[in-house]
């Protein structure tokens, strides 16, 4: 307890060291607002930021889901089948070093303005962190446990089910954790190239009027909704080896 | 029918590990394999489940020749096989679950209250002592119907009292949950107090050059006290191997 008081403590510092240094030095407020003004923009703009976190947090929870799908499939593929592993995931690294907001005007082109090319781009910063992850937890598992259980009669799908899968998801949720925080920027990204709603659409508008207070109310939210996906992605962990793993063997 | 080994030779990466193993482990017999370090003991157990092929030579069980993964042996590998995300209950039962076959809950709850893990039977892996651990993954061996048991240093990573301790529980099991085993192990001690043979394997390529009979009227430590002179032959035995082909002790 007292050890979660410490960062909270920093930060109370940190807030007040802000707001003495804007009233201090008379910084206007489109340039620096004060923390005071950020928390009053908060309230004053209460329900228009919360209408736009959710669709954000929309986009970024249909775009999480179809990159986990699709990076367990893949992974679990890859891992089957080693040819296809050293094929592709060479490729997989190498397209990471492609900074995904410059495909964002193509993707706008290619599928208009709609919510469809935010939804792919959040696909596109989630997948690769779980895939990676949950490639690399499932080519850990010890080659003797896997022997082990074929002693005893397990096919290759046993062997998945029992050993390979559940040690394998301890990197699927921890690619799913930093996946998580990206995915907001991911949609946030998307809708400052093209959207009419959404935080990413509010910060380019409060910030072309010069409302600075209130593009910082929205930088809060997007820290609150990456935080809130962690801790849930954390809970979902908990309940996967709970429930679906130990229950489903009762 | 008992196992046979028909004079076993294998070579890995160009290493010879087996040159010419023969012997024959009877129906009900508890036998001990004992070697230097590296010798090839594990293997053994290894072509007895079929994980690997001899280069030359068959082993065969009940008659039948050994061809390819079996499931003929209860295996108990060297390396902790506990699932951690699987409950006590859960890990012992892993074979039905394979096979597909109904988990016998009367005979399971039987088993952990003789090994003292009935309280324990939900906790995962992790809230046990090593020596529980490992009581766990002797009680999955015999949940196994097998009738084959090879045991590859189930105690190698225990404390010495824990070990100690863990020996006098396996020797007092019950007739009925005994099997013909196949212990792995590198204490010449362990191999004495448990086994009815042992076999005293040379320096790689292993090969077996002492056969050892033990017939104990009582088999307790009073009289594994009275063992030392054999426990110094057979020491004895294998470091004059081990020096022979060049290693230090």
């Amino acid at each position: 307890m007292k050890r979660k008081l410490y960062p909270l403590g920093s930060l109370v510092l940190l807030l007040a060291a802000w707001q003495l240094a804007v009233t201090l030095l008379h910084t206007p407020a489109f340039i620096l607002p004060s923390p005071v003004a950020v928390i009053q923009a908060l309230v004053v703009d209460g329900p228009g930021l919360l209408q736009n976190s959710w669709v954000t947090l929309y986009e970024s929870l249909i775009g999480l889901g179809i990159a986990c799908l699709l990076a367990f499939c893949t992974a679990l593929i890859m891992d089957r089948w080693q040819l296809l592993y050293q094929s592709f995931y060479p490729l997989l690294v190498i397209s990471q070093t492609l900074p995904v907001m410059v495909l964002g005007p193509l993707l706008s082109l290619w599928f208009g303005f709609g919510m469809a090319p935010k939804i792919i781009l959040v696909v596109l910063m989630s997948y690769f962190p779980i895939i990676v992850a949950f490639s690399e937890a499932l080519g850990k598992v010890s080659g003797e446990q896997i022997r082990f259980l074929q002693t005893m009669g397990a096919k290759s799908w046993q062997v998945y089910r029992l050993l390979k899968i559940p040690q394998g998801m301890q990197g699927f949720f921890a690619g799913l954790r930093i996946a998580a925080t990206y995915c907001v920027s991911g949609a946030i990204i998307g809708e400052w190239l093209s959207a009419e709603a959404g935080l990413g659409y509010y910060m380019i508008r409060v910030k072309n009027g010069y409302q600075i207070d209130k593009v910082f109310a929205a930088i809060l939210c997007v820290i609150v909704l990456s935080l809130g996906l962690n801790i849930v992605t954390r809970i979902f962990q908990k309940l996967y080896y709970k429930t679906f793993i130990q229950g489903r063997l009762s | 029918m008992p196992i046979t080994l028909q004079n076993v030779s294998l070579t890995l990466d160009k290493l010879d590990i087996l040159n010419d193993v023969t012997a024959t482990i009877a129906d009900g017999s508890f036998v001990s394999l004992i070697a230097p370090s590296g010798a090839g003991k594990s293997t053994i157990l290894k072509l007895l489940t079929g994980l690997l092929t001899p280069s030359t030579g068959s082993l065969a069980v009940e008659g039948q020749p050994i061809t390819g993964l079996n499931t003929t042996f209860s295996y108990l590998p060297q390396e902790d096989m506990l699932f951690p995300w699987y409950t006590i209950d859960q890990n012992i039962t892993l074979y039905q679950r394979i096979n597909h076959q109904p988990v016998d809950q009367e005979r399971v709850t039987e088993l952990l209250t003789l090994c003292g893990l009935l309280p324990y039977r939900k906790f995962l892996p992790h809230q046990l002592s090593g020596g529980m651990r490992q009581r766990v993954a002797l009680l999955g061996t015999m949940l196994n119907p097998a009738d084959y048991r090879l045991l590859d240093e189930p105690f190698g990573a225990l404390d010495a009292m824990t070990r100690g301790l863990m020996q006098d529980w396996l020797l007092g099991l019950p007739a009925e949950l005994k099997r013909t085993t196949l212990l792995v192990t590198h204490d010449i001690e362990e191999a004495i107090y448990l086994s009815d043979r042992i076999l005293v394997l040379s320096a790689r390529p292993a090969h077996v050059v002492q056969d050892i009979a033990l017939t104990p009227i009582t088999r307790d430590r009073a009289w594994l006290a009275t063992q030392a002179p054999l426990k110094a032959e057979i020491f004895e035995l294998l470091r004059a191997d081990c020096l022979a082909a060049g290693e230090q002790l």
